[in-house]
């Protein structure tokens, strides 16, 4: 998995890149950490060039979202693959988060 | 296929041969014996039979025999015949009885052509009462009725349908029959029709022209066909290789162990595995025409499982997690079934409650997702306890 971000003022954009497994998912976690530690109101959490989320990853998105909500900020996924979205579905996070 | 349920024809005059098979494999027997009438009209020769196999002691664990079956009609109008054919179904019983069978095949025998409704309808339901009355004077004995000339299957299917309440009672699917007798380009109705009243199979293979009894392999039937249908609709029911001879049934038995996909693993239960098992999935299911999005899903599961090993099984020790997975299927369908083992502590992932998912982001708990995920995508999903290992077993099935 590789991670791409881009900071513009408050707005941080995150792209995945490749499986979100138990693995990698500690490595997103510890840069999302670092990351969300300069001043961040909008999060946006691309996902187009990843097709596999385990649940270990489904746990680092759902503490970014709450992070955001701790920081009256807003976080936005996009780009979903349709099998990366039926894991949303299945485990109803597609209730939680925000899709653009 | 599942070993245990495998029967094969034994040969009285070579037994030490066949039962040395049938350990080596832990197969059954179908004894053929018993349904030559001229064997059954002298009634010393069928004890000495008996006697022959039961001196030689090394009985599998679990044997059918064929009862009699050409011309027994146990539902003619002719009185006569009736009593004829009853002689030799009781003959029958009570041979397996002795012999310690726990199951005895009988053919339909109707005339497929005549199609008469009363004649139909007379099969259904006197079949239905004569056998409710065999199977309550021989308690040990469950009964099997075959296909045998039959073009259609709804009037098995009919018969299958109103015993269904006996658990002794069953049909005896002979795969072979259907493709002869039937119509080779319908055998998915023939298998959906009597499924859910197939407790026995015969196999054998044949050119869909007459009923040759090849072995496996040697004729047109589409056996990769068979197995994806075992699996998804007789999955319990035992299994006869019908044919006769060693030559014949190892033949047999090593084609359909050619068709049966099954790739093990044996892998540290630490996290650092992960990417093997992965590989290995991806690999299996490639090139098997199941959709990627599919092979995906099936990895996740095998990640979720694998992780929870890593987690629960071993605490003080290094441990391993064996991983067995068998696939079978054609361009249009197919089916994976993955078997996962730790010797880890006893602990079973399914138990746990499922994570409430209509909760909002706060009130969200972090656990129990994976195996949330588990029971969402795989088809089945089992967990035992055995010979000191945990065993979680998950299936799936795709149609392309």
């Amino acid at each position: 998995m590789e991670i791409r971000k881009k900071q513009d003022g408050e707005k941080l954009e995150i792209c995945i890149e490749g499986r979100l497994d138990t693995n990698s998912a500690p490595v997103l976690q510890k840069s999302m950490e670092e990351l969300l530690e300069e001043p961040v109101r909008e999060l946006v959490l691309d996902m187009e060039g990843c097709d596999y989320v385990a649940s270990s990853g489904l746990r680092v998105i759902l503490c970014a979202q709450k992070k955001m909500n701790s920081l009256s900020g807003s976080m936005v996924v996009r780009n979903v693959p349709d099998e990366v979205m039926e894991v949303f579905e299945m485990t109803g996070f597609s209730d939680i988060l925000d899709f653009a | 296929m599942s070993r245990s349920k495998l029967l094969i024809i034994p040969d009285r005059n070579r037994i030490a041969e066949y039962a040395g098979l049938a350990e080596q494999y832990r197969l059954g027997f179908e004894y053929n014996d018993f349904f030559s009438p001229g064997l059954l009209e002298d009634e010393e020769a069928v004890e000495r039979v008996i006697e022959e196999y039961l001196r030689s002691d090394r009985q599998p664990g679990y044997c059918t025999v064929h009862g009699a079956f050409l011309d027994i009609t146990i539902f003619s109008d002719d009185p006569l015949i009736y009593k004829a054919s009853d002689y030799r179904v009781e003959q029958s019983l009570c041979i397996a009885e002795k012999i310690g069978a726990g199951a005895v095949i009988f053919h339909t025998n109707y005339i497929a052509n005549f199609r008469n409704a009363e004649y139909r309808e007379n099969f259904v339901s006197r079949n239905a009462a004569y056998w409710t009355e065999k199977l309550s004077q021989h308690p040990g004995l469950s009964i099997y009725v075959e296909n045998m000339f039959d073009d259609t299957p709804e009037l098995l299917a009919a018969l299958g349908e109103k015993m269904k309440e006996h658990p002794r009672f069953g049909i005896c699917f002979d795969y072979a029959h259907a493709h002869v007798f039937g119509d080779e380009n319908h055998i998915e109705e023939w298998v959906k029709t009597l499924a859910p009243y197939i407790r026995h199979v015969h196999i054998n293979d044949n050119h869909c022209k007459t009923d040759e009894h090849l072995a496996i392999g040697d004729g047109n039937i589409d056996w990769r066909r068979f197995l994806f249908y075992r699996e998804k609709y007789f999955p319990e029911a035992t299994i006869l290789l019908e044919v006769k001879g060693m030559d014949k049934i190892k033949k047999s038995m090593e084609y359909l162990k050619s068709l049966t996909n099954i790739k093990s693993i044996t892998v540290k239960a630490k996290l650092t595995a992960l990417d093997e098992l992965g590989k290995m999935v991806e690999e299996e299911l490639s090139g098997k025409h199941c959709p990627p999005g599919f092979i995906r899903k099936i990895m996740v599961c095998v990640e979720e499982l694998f992780v929870n090993i890593t987690n629960y099984a071993y605490t003080s020790e290094e441990g391993f997690c064996r991983v067995d997975m068998q696939t079978a299927g054609t361009e249009n369908a197919g089916y994976v079934r993955i078997t996962l083992r730790d010797g880890g502590v006893p602990f079973n992932p399914l138990e746990k409650e499922d994570p409430d998912i209509s909760l909002s982001a706060e009130e969200r708990q972090i656990g129990g997702l994976g195996i949330l995920m588990v029971k969402k995508i795989m088809d089945t999903v089992t967990y035992e306890y055995k010979d000191k290992q945990n065993v979680v077993t998950m299936e799936k099935r795709w149609q392309a």
